[in-house]
């Protein structure tokens, strides 16, 4: 028997370029690549040389889905860098806004990316013939997500009122007052959504050891932190995240890969549950214990389970986006305030946060008048390439047989007729919410 | 009627324009009855080859596997829509024409062999013939709603071709260079997007790309009678059209 080459060109229904290619060499499983060949855009050079203040807007563009993200992580390390103390409401609205992109960007990958997936539709406007009502509940929650940024940072994507010390302009109470109706709004959803996803089995079809990343914050469940768990029982500060999270360069793929104790790691909602899931309160974890709670599925290592973290988290996004905005409106700060004084230093800051798709790290070095010396950027998708790459060949090496058979039987889930091995490979690969641009930037 | 057939495809960039026809979520479902959409990656495993009356293009080409895209795409649609400030001017990736991306690269990915191809970030325009411009970093999702309904009757819609600093007076905004000594693209910049950065008292940063027929003199003088040096201007005004001429026009401006 010679060798043999599984190949999906273009993987479909993620954010950038990618594919899969897995090398067979008699039975055996011999190599596979995660195929990252977005073009790269070089921010960490492109950003060189460039003032203080422009970084933001800038690095907002490595990936739209996660722009609110790159942006807050930005100003976040430059205030680290000069030394700049942040209001307790610019802090209360940026975790508002984070709440907003993590709905939009969940509902997006839940109900548009995911779900068609499972219920054997190659898309989910295909899906809305027959599941509107799903459909539609995915829209609606993306919409409220992107109402929350577009309300708090100026835009839906890459948010221009992001700056460093705060705002361009506070949201003023009216603004804020709208949300409130359309977050109450988007919370009577919640029991419908967590009976759905309930609904539908997850299969088991892998369940492989893995380390979990995620950040810790002081206290509850949330998306801003200096203090970074993992599933082996370590903590690490946020000086310490690049080294353990190694990033080296590989030749198949644009993005650069990651490994902590040299072996793949993954972070993600599925890392954050498994880390922080005891700290959820309120629906959230009624959802979660519906879903089996924390010590159930979740920490198994089957990547399929992220989906439904992704709905545990949206019931905690919408929560707490409530709660943010009632602390925002009972008058405890004052609505209108100046930005704190931005006195450049030179010294290098690192913003840390958890974006949709895990742990995000920036950091800057910059020189006395404040302009960049050197970046470094590790994305989520970044770090969770290599854990992808093992799960597929894991699951080649377990369903390597069903190559080019039709009806794949996975435990727990209906017999996926016309469907094969690649198309496992794919439904794993976009279990992770891959966002390729981002991998590259 | 047939149905509209519409592909979307992306080469280099953030995405953010394909998420904005995804964030029209009042309209898609009705959008997705009324065209054919014979490739979205990004939302759709089907893919269908041949003709297309219409491909949205997102993204700068900033790799021959994208040049080589572009040409595909190109051979197969009737017309062909740059969708966004990348795919019209070259963005944020083009912002430094000055700089050779073989350099860049070796600054992010070290010496340890040569990876992949790249070439210098260019707007689709370089390359093949663009039937119409809809800028934006991202697109403005009314105009790109326009677009469609407007491409569904067999025409194109008019885009504002006035800078941003119109958008700022119908906002009735004080001016930020004016009034807090802010340095802002504004007046270069073609509008459209409401001056939505000057109305949160964010200087405009130029997203929209160069208005067609800017007066570079006068803003420089402009500029520089309120202490601003090309430095700054180099710095902080070029971020995302270079390749479409602003910058080079600003520098001979300053000379
Ligand atoms: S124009 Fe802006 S939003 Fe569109 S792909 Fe480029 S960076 Fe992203
Ligand atoms: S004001 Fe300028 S930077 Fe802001 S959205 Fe408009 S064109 Fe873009």
């Amino acid at each position: 028997m010679g060798d043999k080459i599984i190949e999906i060109k273009h993987l479909t229904r993620v954010e950038g370029h990618g594919g899969i290619t897995v090398f067979l060499d008699g039975g055996k499983v011999r190599d596979v690549h995660m195929d990252i060949f977005e073009g790269g855009r070089f921010y960490e050079a492109l950003v060189r040389g460039k003032p203080y203040h422009t970084l933001a807007p800038i690095v907002s563009r490595v990936c739209a889905i996660c722009s609110a993200s790159h942006a807050v992580c930005a100003q976040i390390a430059v205030e680290d860098a000069f030394g700049i103390e942040i209001s307790p409401r610019t802090r209360l609205l940026r975790d508002l806004l984070l709440q907003g992109e993590n709905i939009e960007s969940h509902a997006l990958h839940l109900f548009l990316l995911v779900l068609p997936d499972y219920l054997g539709y190659p898309s989910a406007l295909d899906m809305a013939r027959d599941h509107g009502h799903a459909a539609r509940m995915g829209l609606a929650l993306k919409q409220l997500g992107n109402l929350i940024q577009e309300t708090v940072g100026g835009r839906a994507v890459h948010p221009p009122n992001v700056l460093v010390g705060g705002f361009g302009r506070m949201p003023s109470p009216s603004a804020l007052e709208n949300l409130v109706e359309k977050v109450r709004m988007g919370m009577e959803m919640i029991p419908i959504l967590v009976e759905l996803m309930a609904g539908i089995p997850v299969p088991r079809v892998l369940e492989e050891e893995t380390v979990y990343l995620a950040l810790l914050p002081p206290e509850g469940y949330g998306f801003v932190s200096r203090r970074i768990a993992a599933s082996d029982g370590s903590t690490y500060s946020v000086e310490e995240f690049a080294s353990i999270c190694h990033e080296r360069v590989v030749s198949h793929s644009h993005a650069k890969q990651s490994l902590y104790s040299k072996r793949p790691f993954a972070v993600g909602a599925q890392s954050r549950v498994v880390l922080a899931g005891d700290r959820l309160e309120g629906q959230a974890r009624v959802a979660l214990d519906r879903f089996g709670g924390q010590q159930g599925p979740f920490g198994q290592g089957n990547p399929l389970f992220n989906g439904l973290a992704q709905a545990v988290e949206l019931v905690y996004s919408l929560e707490t986006a409530a709660r943010n905005l009632q602390m925002l409106l009972d008058g405890a700060f004052p609505t209108e305030e100046k930005r704190p004084e931005i006195v450049p230093r030179s010294g290098t800051g690192i913003g840390l946060i958890e974006a949709p798709r895990g742990i995000l790290y920036h950091q800057y070095e910059f020189d006395e008048e404040g302009t960049i010396v050197d970046a470094d950027i590790i994305t989520p998708t970044a770090q969770n390439l290599s854990n992808i790459e093992r799960d597929l060949r894991l699951i080649t090496e377990r369903y390597g047989s069903m190559i080019g058979r039709d009806g794949l039987l996975l435990p727990g889930m209906a017999p996926l007729n016309g469907k094969d091995l690649p198309f496992l490979l794919q439904v794993i690969a976009r279990a992770y919410d891959p966002c390729i641009s981002c991998s590259v930037h | 009627m047939d149905q509209l057939t519409v592909g979307i495809f992306g080469l280099t960039g953030c995405a953010g324009d394909q998420l904005t026809l995804l964030n029209c979520e009042d309209e898609l479902l009705a959008i997705a009855g009324k065209v054919r959409m014979k490739s979205f990656k990004m939302a759709s495993t089907t893919e269908v080859g041949g003709e297309i009356e219409v491909a949205f293009v997102e993204g700068s080409v900033c790799q021959p596997r994208d040049l080589a895209l572009l040409r595909e795409v190109r051979g197969r649609a009737h017309n062909l829509v740059a969708l966004g400030t990348c795919a019209c001017f070259g963005g944020v990736a083009a912002m430094d024409q000055r700089l050779d991306p073989e350099i860049l690269k070796e600054k992010v990915y070290g010496t340890e062999g040569d990876l992949f191809a790249i070439q210098r970030a260019r707007p689709l325009s370089t390359y093949v013939d663009v039937d119409f411009m809809l800028p934006g970093c991202p697109v403005e999702k009314e105009q790109l709603l326009e677009t469609i309904s407007c491409l569904l009757k067999g025409s194109f819609p008019e885009i504002p071709t006035t800078p941003v600093c119109a958008d700022c007076r119908i906002r009735e905004n004080v001016c930020l260079v004016i009034e807090k000594e802010q340095v802002c693209c504004g007046a270069l910049t073609r509008g459209g997007c409401k001056a939505r950065c000057p109305s949160l008292d964010v200087p405009c940063l130029g997203c929209r790309g160069p208005v067609e027929d800017a007066y570079y003199r006068a803003e420089m003088e402009f500029l520089a009678a309120r202490g601003v040096t090309r430095e700054v201007v180099r710095k902080e005004m070029l971020l995302f059209s270079t390749p479409a001429g602003m910058g080079e026009r600003l520098e001979k401006e300053f000379d």
